[in-house]
């Protein structure tokens, strides 16, 4: 019974992964599992709207960082600030802290700022991305109003005695990625590895338009061009135990170190570094009087976590402790004329979060499903910058309990329902309920039609809380209640799959916390009345299978209405009903992948609406709204098999046709660029 | 099928085709819709985002109560920058100190027309002129106040006006934990210049103009904010007393007056710990002074009461001016500011005239002169 249960979840979680790349060597290797409409209807997340980044986009992505795959592959909205710098998510029109991220259960949300860096999440550290939308989060933990996006690693291979792969990749703007992986181990205990490095000049040119300079003698008017300024250098490690001392037990030990440094760039105004010097005329101001300006940041992360899994006939336990240690640093310096250099910012935040959790699961007969769990997280914080002086040191604790009771009420309707209270330092916060139906109404077909409730909080962060200036202590908690639900279809004839499904949702933010300057000369947060999210996202899958390989089309859309209900500030205050800034109305994503042989083509489209810079939605100037993002990118695969050697080549084409867009105000992106990919793999 | 991914294939490229029109339009110019401006106008300089660059100016034509956005962008096709702090006119010429740009904009004050710029700043303040090839220019964190000849080479056939910095003044204060001097407005006694030091300070240097040297300082209460000086040669410095928990230390804001000559403080005023003063200026006769202290205060510079003119009801008063010909007062509301200000213009009694929509953060004023004068206005 117990190795059928094992089986059974091993053959559920790489299903997927076997209809879509039966011809990727790094999957594991057992038969081929027809996918039908049992699987459509879910019992113990039943309502729960989740989608899994599909296996080929994680294999395309696994050079890149989690914003690079989410922003090409899922509706989310990422914005990101260039290139190798912050990337922050936007799940369903919330902001960056309503996304939650977890790695193997692990939160890797800061605890001050409360959200995720993407670009700083290596796609090579996991192997399987889910998102948990809206609602349907509450399953992991409170607070991602959005949603939360689970990472973690494919299931072991516990037959595997051997495996390695080693990735070299060569990028435009003199980027060089390093990625080696090995694993080893019996049927009793395994062994992985994983470790990266990653450095880019990141150099692109670009034609400055936003700077014009003009001739002193003739007046002429040029644009300079100039280099993007943001260098960076990534490395990480990750190390992976697995043992059985039981047929029923398993026990994890993981590791993951990184460290990040980073050059921010100035904005494409600046003109701090630029003399009025033009050859055409006698002008005689000298070098000696420009500021050289560099912010740099330096990122360090420890994440340490320990788990055992024990699996009886008619329960499962699973106990686990994690540390999450991470150490920024911000510093801006200047230097005028040669002279000293002075540094204006030396900020650094620390941040220690140990994560502990109890999960119990128990069947209750055939239909139902009873899973309970108790967490126990503990934050220390510091926060200082050296040069004004200023900082806190906060200490946070929450205890959070959960209990779900989930099961079939017929043979075609399941549901299920999640309790969960929590208390944060000695606080009781408000009670958090989930209920989630899912039904199937015809016989025989392969149509499910689902539906969930919740109401979700986000605690305010410790930088909302204590930052200095401007923190505000006084911040009401946020809380949202989330309706959601839509079909799901499912439909397969020959040679031809077919899988679709709508959610529509409904959300409603009671107190939502937004940061503005005041006339004090600093920002502070404050909280907004209500903000309604509304719309609705939708998953398109086809793929048609031929002797000689398959043509998949992956589509994702989302409609995403953000709107600001909070009191107007006087009479004159235009924001009452508009959408938040920087979230997109419409956002998609289609992953076109042709396969032949040992070829495989693969096409990915990114699409953005407008967005808008203000709270009133203005469309005064060009630079109240950042018109629609609309990015190509493809890349073509070369695989060469020999017994258990696979060699893989890739050449992908960023930005194919070039597109000088932007995604935030002021920053510069890439045009067109390039990449050169070889990857070696060998198992036994 | 066929048909249908391959019309599902060409989709994306069809759509993206579209993007090159829109950054193009992005840099257009609308300078057919710019009228000239006539004198006597308020520009309103409107800082924008920290970091967002959306910073603009507007003209608002004061005999017909019209108001143009954005005007410097509109005209050329070229965004201003991150951050415009403040403005001054010198003849016909405006200069734009763009802060988080690190330079300043020389624009044509009745065209629009961009016609220069002095780069190289760390982070600009203010301007101040000391005569036509002179200037200066504070900064934030250079410690240093910058020396510029705003004309540089000024080519009368081309209409080019790039200027240039020729030299520092040094304001280190060596002897500060916290990072001093960060300098500010600045108001002129005969040849000397006061600048105040607002972040995490309380002194006024004096700037002896001959010899560009910093010759003395007054000690004030904490973080003055803003200065200016009336008719009889007193300075009034207005300090907010920093913010609740702030490493420099927080006390009651204060009001000063000091004598320009004698360099020492006459009169102080305390206001409650938990408010916070700023924006102090002058009318035209400079015999009465104006401040933003949630509602709009003024004070006859011989009296020592002041009083409520205009209240501040749901308002946060961000900017404040007054007319130097018609004592007309001009108040700045940046409402949540991620959206368009409003301007509240007021009578010289104090009723309401008329409001309009700026730009982002509306944070100072500039009168165009009905003469040309070789005196700066700012």
């Amino acid at each position: 019974m117990i190795k059928k249960t094992i089986l059974a979840l091993g053959i559920l979680c790489v299903s997927p992964l076997l209809l879509k790349s039966q011809s990727l060597s790094d999957t594991i290797n057992i038969k081929e599992v027809e996918v039908t409409a049992n699987i459509l209807l879910k019992k113990e997340e039943a309502g729960v709207t989740k989608t899994t980044v599909d296996t080929i986009a994680m294999m395309e992505s696994q050079h890149l960082s989690l914003s690079e795959l989410i922003s090409t592959h899922t509706p989310i909205f990422i914005k990101h600030y260039g290139r190798g710098s912050l990337a922050t998510a936007s799940f369903r029109g919330t902001a960056p802290s309503h996304t939650q991220v977890q790695w193997n259960g692990i939160s890797l949300n800061s605890p001050m700022l409360g959200m995720v860096d993407f670009s700083l999440i290596p796609v090579w550290f996991f192997d399987d991305a889910q998102l948990y939308h809206g609602g349907g989060s509450l399953h992991l933990s409170s607070g991602a109003l959005g949603g939360t996006i689970a990472l973690k690693g494919k299931p072991m291979n516990w037959n595997q005695s051997f495996s390695a792969t080693a990735l070299a990749g060569l990028a435009s703007f003199h980027t060089y990625d390093y990625f080696t992986a090995l694993g080893f181990g019996s049927k009793k205990w395994q062994s992985k590895t994983k470790a990266f490095y990653s450095s880019s000049e990141n150099d692109f040119e670009y034609t400055n338009k936003l700077i014009r300079d003009l001739d002193s003698q003739t007046g002429e008017e040029t644009h300079p061009t100039e280099k993007n300024d943001a260098p960076y250098e990534n490395y990480g490690l990750l190390q992976e135990f697995y043992w059985r001392p039981a047929t029923d037990q398993i026990i994890a030990l993981r590791g993951w170190g990184q460290q990040t440094i980073r050059t921010i760039p100035l904005l494409l105004t600046d003109e701090s570094d630029r003399t009025n010097q033009y050859s055409s005329g006698g002008f005689y101001t000298t070098e000696k009087f420009v500021t050289k300006k560099k912010n740099e940041q330096i990122n360090k992360a420890l994440r340490l976590s320990a788990q055992w899994k024990k699996y009886g006939e008619l329960s499962q336990w699973c106990l686990q402790t994690g540390l999450n240690h991470e150490n920024n640093d911000y510093i801006a310096q200047h230097t005028v004329s040669g002279d000293t250099t002075e540094t204006t910012l030396n900020a650094n935040s620390l941040s220690s979060s140990w994560y502990n959790s109890l999960n119990w699961k128990l069947k209750l007969g055939k239909t139902t499903v009873l899973h309970s769990g108790l967490d126990y997280q503990h934050h220390n914080v510091h926060s200082n910058d050296t040069v004004s002086k200023t900082g806190y040191d906060k200490i946070q604790s929450l205890l959070s309990a959960h209990a779900k009771i989930a099961g079939q009420i017929t043979d075609a309707a399941t549901w299920s329902l999640l309790l969960r209270e929590e208390c944060i330092d000695g606080n009781w916060q408000p009670f958090l309920p989930y209920l989630g139906l899912e039904w199937q109404p015809l016989k025989n077909s392969n149509l499910v039609i689902k539906a969930s409730a919740a109401k979700n909080a986000h605690y305010p962060t410790l930088n909302d809380l204590y930052y200095l200036p401007g923190g505000n202590p006084d911040l009401k908690i946020e809380e949202s209640i989330t309706v959601d639900g839509g079909p799901a279809f499912s439909w397969k004839k020959n040679k031809l799959h077919f899988n679709c499904s709508i959610t529509g949702f409904y959300s409603d933010v009671k107190n939502w916390i937004i940061w503005l300057p005041t006339y004090k000369g600093y920002w502070e947060p404050i909280n907004i009345e209500k903000v309604v999210s509304k719309g609705f996202e939708s998953n398109l899958l086809a793929q048609l299978k031929y002797p000689e390989g398959s043509i998949t089309l992956n589509l994702s859309y989302a409609m995403t209405h953000a709107l600001n209900y909070g009191n107007p500030i006087n009479w004159a205050d235009d924001s009452y009903g508009k959408q938040l800034p920087y979230i997109p109305v419409h956002s998609g994503t289609t992953g076109t992948t042709i396969c032949y042989k040992n070829w495989e083509l693969n096409h990915t489209f990114t699409g953005y609406s407008t967005r808008y810079t203000t709270s009133s939605n203005e469309k005064e100037t060009k630079r109240d709204w950042i018109y629609p993002h609309l990015i190509n990118d493809i890349s073509l695969l070369y695989r060469l098999k020999l017994n258990t050697h696979l060699v893989e080549f890739r050449f992908k084409v960023y930005n194919l046709l070039d597109e000088n867009y932007r995604n935030v105000l002021q920053r510069p992106m890439p045009g067109r660029n390039y990449c050169l990919i070889v990857k070696y793999n060998f198992h036994k | 099928m066929k048909r249908f991914y391959i019309f599902l294939l060409l989709c994306p490229f069809i759509l993206a085709s579209c993007m090159k029109e829109m950054e193009e339009d992005w840099l257009k110019r609308y300078a057919e819709e710019l009228k000239p401006a006539p004198p006597g106008g308020l520009f309103i300089t409107n800082e924008g985002n920290f970091m967002y660059g959306n910073a603009s100016l507007s003209y608002y034509n004061i005999d017909s109560d019209t108001v143009t956005n954005d005007v410097f962008y509109k005209k050329n096709g070229l965004p201003l920058g991150d951050v415009l702090q403040s403005m001054v006119i010198r003849d016909t010429l405006a200069y734009l100190v763009v802060n988080n740009s690190g330079k300043i904009y020389v624009m044509n004050t009745n065209t629009f027309e961009y016609v220069g710029k002095i780069t190289g700043f760390t982070s600009p303040r203010y301007m101040h002129f000391i005569n036509e090839r002179k200037a200066y220019v504070t900064d934030l964190y250079a410690k240093r106040i910058w020396i510029v000849d705003p004309l540089g080479d000024y080519y009368h056939t081309s209409g080019v006006a790039n200027g240039c910095i020729t030299g520092y003044i040094d304001v280190e204060n060596k002897e500060s934990t916290f990072y001093q001097h960060p300098t500010e407005q600045m108001v002129q006694y005969e040849d000397f210049v006061f600048t105040n030091c607002w972040s995490f300070d309380n002194k006024l240097l004096v700037i002896d103009t001959k010899t560009d040297q910093l010759v003395d300082y007054i000690t004030t209460g904490k973080q003055p904010s803003g200065i200016t000086i009336d008719k009889y040669n007193k300075i009034w410095v207005i300090c907010d007393g920093g913010y609740p928990d702030s490493p420099y230390g927080t006390e009651p804001p204060k009001l000063h007056r000091i004598d320009a000559k004698t360099r020492k403080v006459e009169k102080s005023w305390e206001f409650d710990v938990d408010q916070w003063p700023s924006e102090i200026c002058t009318n035209g006769t400079r015999d009465t002074i104006y401040w933003v202290n949630q509602d709009i205060y003024f004070m006859a510079v011989t009296e020592e009461k002041p009083r409520i003119i205009i209240p501040g009801k749901n308002t946060i008063f961000y900017g404040l001016a007054v007319d130097p010909i018609t004592s007309e007062v001009y108040v700045a509301d940046a409402i949540d500011y991620i959206q368009s200000g409003i301007i509240y213009r007021y009578s010289s009694d104090f009723s309401p005239v008329d409001t309009f929509n700026v730009g982002i953060i509306p944070g100072a004023f500039c009168f165009k002169p009905k003469q040309l004068s070789s005196q700066n206005t700012d």
